[in-house]
């Protein structure tokens, strides 16, 4: 498995954030993960990343741990050579250029300075970003950081991509572009693990689902099965207002099937 | 799927990667200045260099004085300002580079940026350490530089000693440094939530205990004995314990000014010896645990039930709100009702953010203990030469403090409004309105507490009604000019782009103003130590506190001249500060 959750606890004080969630993700898969704001995403894919530590279970990427004392021992480190973490909000230095930021990133993973700059080469002609590689970053918009922060993750050809709210800020042909990417890269054999609240996207490309609410994991499946669970074939939109209402809100009883 | 090209077998790279980024950043900063703002960078190093140049005037005069006039004392106070010297430098050091360590190594996007690539955490624990002690130790080393040159050159010393001095400082920054480092993890790991608070909480411990410690010391010595020097030293020996690393740089220091270069080189292996050694184990303490502590702290920052829980069932978090609308809607009457609510927003924000109402705090709170104390100290204190001194010294005092506090959180006031300026732009207010919001808040602060501790040394000191007087309207019009600075300064050179206020006030614009409101208080200060310490006529009955000659019968009209020529130019300051600044506010793009 590319990605396991055991039963992954997370608990912030009284609040438990995560609860129990238990989930595989295999290789070659697209696995998009949705929920309403506060569901728990960003603390699950940090928990994956190794940023957050659950309270209870264990979590591990590509066969290495990157929650307790394994991960510690090195595990962790080996496990974040396997993978690539896009965060919601991009990070890029601001007194760097964009080619300077990637080739940071590049010698972090080892790769020879020949693959670092040929990567980017190809990275940056499909993003569209050549024109303003060499400029700072910190002149740039946030559509173009997102573009370095994604070129940055495919650079050392993860075999494992975590990306939270990748399509923020793209337009639409960059969004397209990413999309393409994605879809490559688990052609390729690769995961892609994605969190998103824009269900186009998660309905065209992902090959399974999971939505979490309120902490907990309440479906998964292909966009076939979570229909088939719902009884009848309506979009993503409709099953995911419907299992993520709020019971205590009485509009949320009236979403439209 | 290919496995992953990097070579497993090869120790992960980490230090040496981070090292090229930072050379990077530093190589493209220096070329950004030169090309885009050379003036800047110009007058940058200008003003560095004017404050270089004053400070080692005043080192070496300080020196010159002690050297030429306590012969026999000057052997034994000269290591002892030095002890003073460095353990001051400990203590503001452990306390810089914890806070800056801790936002290093805690914050959410580099930190959570770096910890999610493949570096062991010792790297980047060491890179943000290294960072830390140059970010903190800079200034101390522009302090450090002319204090060694002044004294070189009133003892006439040959050239290794530089070059020891300049050793045994850099042995000796790392020693605090591993110690603030050490405190930031200690505060991530065990006070993730309230770790800014249990660090000035600290600050406040140390501060006060210094300071009643020494008054506890100075009063134990009597003042009237010949030997009241030896004695007050003896009672000092605390801080020269050879188990201080301050103890270890001053003998070395003392040993090189005395030309015994093998005894100063010992201190210097011996503080370098120890220097690596903390460093060594602050890391390898405090690297495995890096990444539990930075899930600790923002673990902590999400909402709890309890604290919402709390909210719900009321107390103090749900009644201080509405009473403080309450109040500050009363301090501000006079002001119209849009521009009111500004300030209620900044008053709001102020007293939500401890970091900065505890700075005023700790700095008014030791101003007042001192003021509480004088009486104690120094028994004569109704003499009237005496008054007017302490006097001075408290205006003295009360204004660098304003100068600090303006420069530091009132400078930055208007450069955060600009994350918020898609709404205070669209207000139905004038932007310069705005900008006398800010200037009404910062005044309304300031001067309360600037007002209070002046109110108690006039009472303390039992100043005569004329004195007292022109000390609190001198007072006042310091706070006017300095608020009207630093929002002047802070619309004319803003940074919109920074979110950190310490960061927007340690920047070019901050500096700038810093630099201002050092040389209004440079100017005041002169004026004042002019009319309350040398213009004293003798005979004319003004000496026992007719600091405004025979008031009300026969004023002094020079001295009156003097003090309302003081308040004209503070409150042209401000005027002056804030009119450009409100042009500039109404023109700036966002």
């Amino acid at each position: 498995m590319s990605i396991t959750l055991q039963s992954v606890t997370k608990r912030f004080g009284a609040n438990v954030a995560v609860d129990r969630l238990s989930l595989e993700v295999r290789p070659g898969e697209l696995f998009a993960f949705l929920g309403p704001n506060g569901a728990g995403k960003t603390t699950t894919i940090k928990m994956i990343v190794g940023l957050l530590r659950p309270n209870e279970g264990h979590i591990s990427v590509c066969g290495h741990a990157v929650s307790g004392d394994q991960a510690e021992q090195g595990d962790g480190l080996a496990a974040k050579s396997r993978m690539a973490y896009v965060p919601d909000q991009p990070f890029v230095y601001d007194k760097l250029t964009g080619r300077e930021f990637l080739q940071f990133v590049g010698r972090m993973y080892r790769l020879p300075r020949a693959v670092i700059e040929d990567r980017i080469d190809g990275l940056t002609r499909r993003l569209s970003m050549a024109s303003l590689l060499d400029e700072y970053t910190e002149s740039y918009s946030h559509g173009m950081k997102q573009r370095v922060v994604l070129a940055s993750a495919f650079l050392h050809k993860p075999e494992v991509l975590v990306i939270d709210e990748p399509m923020v800020g793209l337009d639409p042909r960059t969004v397209r572009t990413v999309k393409d990417l994605f879809i490559d890269h688990v052609r390729g054999g690769g995961t892609v693990f994605m969190s998103t609240h824009t269900l186009e996207v998660a309905e065209a490309v992902a090959d399974r689902i999971g939505i979490i609410h309120q902490g907990s994991l309440i479906a998964v499946g292909t966009l076939d099965e979570l229909r088939a669970e719902q009884s009848h074939d309506t979009p993503l939109e409709s099953i995911f207002l419907e299992l993520t209402a709020d019971r205590d809100d009485p509009q949320a009883e009236t979403v439209p099937a | 799927m290919p496995k992953p090209t990097p070579d497993m077998a090869t120790p992960p790279p980490g230090l040496e990667v981070l090292a090229w980024a930072r050379c990077c950043d530093l190589r493209n900063r220096t070329s950004q200045a030169l090309h885009e703002a050379p003036l800047r960078l110009i007058s940058t190093i200008v003003f560095v260099a004017l404050i270089w140049t004053c400070l080692y005037l005043f080192f070496r005069t300080i020196f010159d004085q002690m050297h030429s006039r306590l012969v026999i004392e000057s052997a034994v106070a000269i290591p002892l300002v030095f002890h003073f010297f460095f353990i001051a430098l400990t203590v503001m050091l452990i306390f810089s580079n914890a806070v800056l360590v801790h936002g290093a190594l805690f914050g959410r996007h580099e930190a959570g940026y770096l910890y999610s690539l493949p570096i062991a955490p010792r790297h980047v624990v060491l890179m943000k350490f290294l960072e830390a002690l140059v970010f903190s130790s800079w200034s101390l080393i522009l302090l450090g530089i002319p204090l060694m040159l002044a004294l070189a050159r009133v003892l006439e010393r040959p050239v290794p000693f530089y070059l020891l001095f300049i050793g045994l400082f850099v042995s000796f920054v790392p020693i605090p440094g591993a110690v603030g480092l050490l405190a930031a993890w200690a505060a991530g790991m065990w006070f993730p939530r309230t770790a800014r608070r249990i660090v000035f909480a600290l600050g406040c411990v140390v501060g006060a205990g210094a300071f009643v410690w020494f008054v506890h010391t100075w009063r134990s010595v009597s003042t009237t004995s010949p030997e009241w020097l030896n004695s007050f030293l003896s009672r000092m020996s605390l801080v020269k314990s050879i188990l201080l690393p301050s103890t270890w740089v001053t003998r070395g220091i003392d040993h090189a000014v005395h030309g015994q270069m093998q005894d100063a080189a010992f201190y210097l292996l011996v503080t370098a010896a120890n220097a690596l050694f903390i460093c060594w184990l602050a890391v390898i303490i405090v690297a495995p645990s890096t990444l539990k502590a930075f899930g600790r702290v923002h673990s902590s920052n999400a909402p709890t039930k309890s604290r919402s829980a709390r909210a719900r069932r009321g107390g103090w978090r749900a009644w201080r709100g509405p009473v403080a609308g309450a109040m500050g809607r009363m301090a501000f009457f006079y002001l119209p009702d849009p521009m009111r609510r500004v300030v209620l927003k900044d008053l709001r924000s102020f007293l939500r953010d401890p970091l900065q109402w505890s700075q005023l705090a700790i700095l008014f709170g030791l101003m007042a203990l001192y003021i509480i104390n004088v009486p104690q100290v120094n028994p004569e204190f109704q003499s009237w030469r005496t008054q007017r001194l302490i006097s001075f010294l408290n205006l003295s005092a009360v204004s660098l403090i304003l100068a600090t506090f303006t420069s530091r959180f009132v400078f930055p006031l208007v450069s955060l409004e600009g994350q918020q300026m898609w709404l205070i732009g669209l207000l139905p207010l004038p932007r310069r309105r705005v900008l006398w919001a800010k200037f009404a808040f910062a005044l309304a602060v300031t001067m309360g507490c600037a007002l209070l501790v002046m109110a108690l040394a006039v009472i303390t000191l039992e100043l005569p009604l004329p004195l007292a007087a022109v000390q609190l309207a001198v007072t006042a019009s310091a706070c006017v000019a300095l608020c009207g600075l630093s929002v002047g300064v802070g619309a004319l050179l803003p940074v919109f782009n920074q979110r950190n206020p310490s960061r927007i006030a340690s920047g070019f614009g901050g500096t700038v103003n810093l630099l201002l409101s050092v040389a209004y208080v440079g100017i005041m200060l002169g004026a004042m130590c002019w009319l309350t310490l040398f213009r004293v006529r003798p005979g004319t009955g003004e000496e026992p506190g007719g600091i405004l000659g025979n008031w009300p019968e026969a004023p002094d009209f020079g001295a009156l001249g003097v003090v309302a020529a003081v308040i004209l130019f503070s409150l042209s300051t401000a005027a002056l500060a804030l009119s450009a600044g409100g042009k500039k506010f109404e023109r700036t793009e966002l």
